[in-house]
Order: structure tokens, then sequence, then C-alpha cells
């Protein structure tokens, strides 16, 4: 148990079906996206090649936030059980001009209950080391510290604002 | 990892009772199914489901290919993917629908904003190994 116990659930990104799989959500989505750039898409399930993947979607996301820099992502990923949680990730001001990151959820039904539609807006990014063993404590990486998406997992606080 | 799954069932489900989970009431585990055939009986593109009424302390299913794939992760994949089904287990059977107030069946103690996964097994993983792939605070 010396690996990392966060790739447990390690997923990937099948680019060749995204457009299936995001359809429907993407079009609810697509009025969050930023038209200044292409948001990239992501399709992740559960699979020995997907940490890759989400060590892409994490640099991704810290860039933009370190930059503060618009635009948006996509990401569906699936649970373990197969249901799809959509996600929209759209940096930008928030109504009182504060730097943000807003988070749609968009899931699908799952054992007979309805979809869901959930809004968050973080105001703080952190990235934590990668967990030593299990049930460890979180352990904060300085922001200048140069480090791929591989060395750290990432926390979107939503109750601070800078 | 027995301490560790059961310190985070007890600190997962609160103030609501969880049985010590030891061999003796463990869940029997299900590695028949290929993650295709998982698939076509839970009816989307499983790796691990479960079923909390069949046999005494329910049934985990993991996905036989996932088990087997030659990787680093893959005890790891599996440890994470019983630990879930079963947290999900305890919760669907201490919790049936309709029961406690209208909560989402199994997910009585999930995280409704987690990005990836908001049931009780989700959060039992996130309890044993940290955020991942990403996390709301």
């Amino acid at each position: 148990m010396n690996q990392i116990p966060s790739t447990i659930l390690a997923i990937v990104i099948l680019n060749s079906g995204s457009s299936l799989v995001c359809r429907a959500a993407c079009l609810q989505l697509s009025s969050w996206t930023s038209a200044q750039e292409k948001t990239p898409t992501y399709v992740i399930r559960v699979d020995s090649e997907g940490e890759k993947k989400n060590e892409q979607v994490r640099e991704f996301i810290w860039h933009h936030w370190q930059k503060r820099q618009p635009g948006s992502l996509a990401v569906t990923w699936f649970g373990l059980e197969g249901q799809a949680s959509e996600d929209m990730f759209t940096f930008g001001s928030d109504e009182q001009g504060a730097w943000s990151l807003k988070i749609l959820i968009v899931r699908e039904p799952r054992k007979g209950k309805a979809s869901e539609r959930i809004e968050n807006r973080a105001y703080s990014v952190e990235r934590v080391q990668v967990p030593a063993g299990p049930h460890t404590d979180n352990i904060l990486i300085p922001e200048d510290a140069n480090i791929p998406g591989s060395a750290y997992r990432l926390i979107l606080i939503r109750t601070t604002r800078n | 990892m027995g301490q560790i799954l059961n310190d985070c069932l007890r600190d997962t489900f609160g103030q609501d009772p969880v049985p010590n989970q030891t061999l003796a009431n463990a869940p029997r585990l299900d590695i028949s199914r290929a993650s295709a055939q998982l698939t076509a009986m839970v009816g989307q593109g499983a790796a691990g489901y479960n079923d909390p009424d069949l046999g005494p302390f329910g049934t985990v299913y993991i996905a036989s290919d996932y088990l087997s794939q030659n990787t680093p992760n893959v005890l790891n994949f599996a440890y994470g993917a019983y630990a879930h089904e079963l947290a999900n287990i305890l919760d669907e059977t201490q919790n049936p629908p309709a029961t406690t107030g209208g909560q989402p069946y199994g997910e009585t103690y999930g995280d409704p904003n987690d990005p990836v996964d908001k049931d009780t097994g989700a959060a039992v993983n996130w309890c044993m190994f940290g955020p991942y792939p990403i996390s709301l605070g």
C-alpha cells in the first residue's frame, strides 16, 4: 500500500466517445463557456490509463487559476458504478468582480433518481500533496512551486474570497 | 487497511452507528463478471456495483478485467472499489428509500457537491485516500 492511494479510481479520457456522452449536457452547459477560447472536453472513465488525463485536468485548472486566465473546461467523469457527472469549469469574475471559478455539475439519473444540476463557485484553489498513505492529512503546496499535475491534488474552496 | 476502513466508515456515518467490519460480516465479493457484463447488468458503464440484498451482508461486484490488469495500481483499485461498494451497501441497508427524510438512496453520507461521485462510497474513499481527482472544499 505504498502506491499513491488516490490512484485507486484510475480514469482515462476517451475522446472518441466524448460527443455522445457530452451531447445533452454540453448543450446545457454551453451558455457558461467563454467564446474567447475553445473549451477542451474530456470524457473520463475508470481505467488504468486515466491518471494521465486527470493530471492534464489539474494542470489546466491550476494554470488558468494562477494566471487569472478566462476560459472553460468540460469534463465528464464516470464514477465506479458508471454514473456520469458532467462538469463545466468556467474561469472569470463573479457579479462583484471577484476572480472565481464557476463549477456546474450535471448528473445523469442513477438507480431511478432524477438527473440533477448543481452550481458552485470557488474563490480559492489549493494544491495539496498526493497523500503519502491512507487517512493522512492534506499538506498544502506553496503557490510558486512548479510541479506537474501528477504530484498534487486540487481542492476548490467555495467559501473564501480573495 | 481494516482499521482505516472502519475509522473512515465511522467518520463518514457520523452519529449513525455502523457495525465494525470484519471478514465475518463482509459482503460477498463477486468478480465473475467482466466490465461488459457488469455494464449490461447495471445499465451503464460500470466497473463496480453492489446488491445490498444478495447474500447475508450484501454483494460487491468488481469487474474481473479491471482486476486482471497488470498495472501497479490494480491492488489499490481493488481495495478502493471494495470499500466504496461496502460503504454503499451499509448506507443502503441502514437507510432504505423513504426512511430517513428523503435522502438519495445510497448517498446519505456522500457529498452532493463532489465533482465526480456523490455517493457514500465516494465519501469513504475520500476519507481513506484523500481528494481525487479534484475536490470541492
